[in-house]
């Protein structure tokens, strides 16, 4: 186990992500997707009444993640220059990530497609699957957790393992580094896991520059003791700062952590405010932030698959609130407002799109949930034609008492004063006989007709049947 | 003379949305108006003469009302399409067509 941290500064990510690297990658939609949920706030501290985390913490990393996965599945281009594209639909694509190959011929993430080929004619240029590495994450993050209880992804491919009190079932620390890696040998091949960097050291902050400055099956591991002296070595590049505070200080000739702090405090404070107090926190080693249980959120999911790949804007969204309507009408979701959804498709030929979006205020209204994911998906459009679209609801709003204020209005129906029914809503004597159904046969034998593709010159593509199970 | 199928796809190449597990509750989607493959005997100029429905017995051609043409999707699998609605010797009006990329007759609903 050794410390190298004058290599931290030059781990080839190859990738536009990261806290020094990241600078193309810090706004807009790459951001959302390349950073994953939780890698924007793994380092904002914990509320103070959140009591719970662990000290000890061990950074994985899999630098270059979905490139890499791209390779798992085509072993073929292994062997040839690649780059990953950013995600999104743009007459400007860029480049996201690229092999070492690609890298040797001069490509580098943030390039135009138009300059990466003219640099490297046998370029390979890949689409980006972000289902595909939002499923190996979830494995990762499945297989870690029967190792410890405490787990914290940060964003896709790096992910921080609460060690605290796991010294008696596994061992010493590196004993304890191997058992993680081993639990990863177990769900990915080999190549994938070989080249995971681990670091291990007190608090995040030291476990990530820990595993910036490993290298593939070497782990570097800091103590307690050590931890002051390990990050004085550390280029201010490391700093999970503002990239103009690290480039300002770097003007001002302070290279490493070590030089940040021989700064008495309120110098810093006075140059660059709470984040100058922060910085000289870390290069201390004075502040450890604990690694924090992840809550994993249950989402709703459901998905509609199209008969025949579809391409209409307008078709998407007829599928859209078909699929908003069957989302807030399972049981999971009553009682609860929805904040947080997601769109998805799979596209035709292969590869995946997604696009994300907070609700202003919880709702349980259809229009509500889907106007705001059809204004994403005018500005990131589909980059293909869909075969399946995809809707998860991923965060949800208290618990309400007042469940019939979301719910379909059970007092609405034909048989009931004569009452219009509203968009979606089934008369209850309809649900009644379908649940009977239901209980006879085992599915719900009723259908709706709905439109797919009401101009599509193939009639067999105008309209189809929908389960109907409200 | 020349004789369409009766053929085993009744899809013409297009099958409902079965089969593809994507995780969580999936609505199952079922295409209407899926073409449905019939036997067709055409005269010289390949106009039917007679259409026969699977399981059915033949019946005469006494009419075309209309024809029109369908070329789309070239740039995936091409559809090619002469469609014909035509009256029977029983009376009813059945919507056909030609299916000009496998040679096989069709009959349609919608």
């Amino acid at each position: 186990m050794g410390m190298a941290a004058s290599r931290a500064q030059s781990v080839p990510t190859h990738q536009g992500r990261g806290w020094v690297q990241d600078k193309d990658a810090q706004n807009g939609w790459t951001q959302d997707w390349a950073s994953g949920p939780g890698s924007a706030t793994a380092f904002v501290p914990a509320a103070p009444r959140v009591t719970t985390g662990s000290r000890q913490a061990l950074c994985l990393w899999l630098p270059t993640f979905e490139l890499r996965l791209e390779l798992v599945r085509s072993p073929e281009l292994d062997s040839t220059s690649v780059a990953l594209l950013s995600p999104g639909e743009s007459t400007r694509r860029t480049v996201w990530q690229v092999s070492e190959r690609a890298h040797d011929a001069g490509v580098r993430p943030g390039q135009l497609v138009s300059q990466a080929v003219s640099l490297c004619t046998s370029l390979t240029l890949l689409e980006p699957d972000p289902a595909h590495y939002d499923a190996a994450m979830d494995t990762m993050l499945e297989a870690l957790g029967e190792l410890t209880p405490v787990l914290e992804p940060a964003g896709r491919g790096r992910v921080f393992l609460g060690m605290d009190g796991l010294g008696r079932l596994f061992g010493s620390p590196p004993r304890q580094v191997d058992r993680a890696l081993r639990s990863l040998f177990r769900v990915f091949p080999a190549p994938l896991v070989a080249a995971t960097r681990a670091g291990m050291a007190p608090g995040k902050f030291g476990a990530w520059v820990a595993a910036t400055a490993a290298r593939s099956g070497e782990p570097v591991i800091v103590t307690a003791e050590t931890l002051a002296r390990f990050l004085g070595r550390c280029p201010v590049s490391v700093l999970p700062v503002d990239p103009l505070v690290v480039q300002r200080l770097e003007r001002l000739g302070i290279r490493s952590l070590g030089e940040l702090r021989r700064f008495p405090e309120p110098s810093l404070v006075a140059q660059f405010g709470a984040k100058g107090k922060s910085a000289l926190a870390w290069s201390t080693g004075r502040r450890i932030d604990p690694v924090r249980p992840w809550h994993r959120p249950r989402p709703i999911r459901v998905s509609l698959e199209f008969p025949n790949p579809v391409g209409l804007t307008g078709t998407l969204h007829g599928a859209l609130d078909r699929l908003v309507e069957r989302a807030l009408s399972r049981p999971a979701r009553r009682g609860r407002s929805v904040t947080g959804v997601r769109m998805g498709a799979h596209l035709e030929g292969g590869g995946s799109w997604f696009v994300e979006t907070v609700l202003r205020e919880p709702t349980a209204q259809r229009e509500r949930i889907a106007a705001p994911l059809r204004a994403k998906m005018a500005i990131v459009p589909p980059p293909k034609a869909v075969e399946t679209l995809l809707l998860e609801l991923t965060h949800f709003g208290a618990p309400s008492a007042q469940t019939g204020l979301f719910d379909r209005k059970d007092e609405s129906g034909r048989d009931v004063g004569g009452y219009e029914l509203g968009q979606g809503e089934a008369p209850p004597s309809l649900r009644d006989a379908v649940k009977e159904l239901k209980l006879r046969l085992g599915h719900s034998p009723l259908y709706r007709v709905v439109e797919v593709d009401p101009w599509s010159r193939i009639p067999e593509r105008r309209h189809a049947l929908l389960s109907f199970d409200p | 003379m020349s004789d369409g199928n009766d053929g085993n796809d009744s899809s013409g190449g297009h099958r409902p949305s079965e089969g593809r597990s994507s995780g969580g509750y999936r609505p199952l989607l079922r295409p209407l108006a899926q073409p449905k493959p019939v036997t067709v005997r055409t005269d010289e100029h390949g106009e039917p003469l007679y259409v026969r429905m699977p399981g059915k017995t033949a019946r005469r051609v006494d009419a075309v009302r209309e024809r029109w043409r369908i070329d789309d999707e070239w740039w995936r699998e091409s559809i090619s399409r002469e469609y014909r609605t035509v009256v029977l010797d029983d009376g009813r009006v059945v919507t056909l067509y030609h299916d000009l990329a496998e040679g096989s007759w069709y009959a349609q609903m919608g």
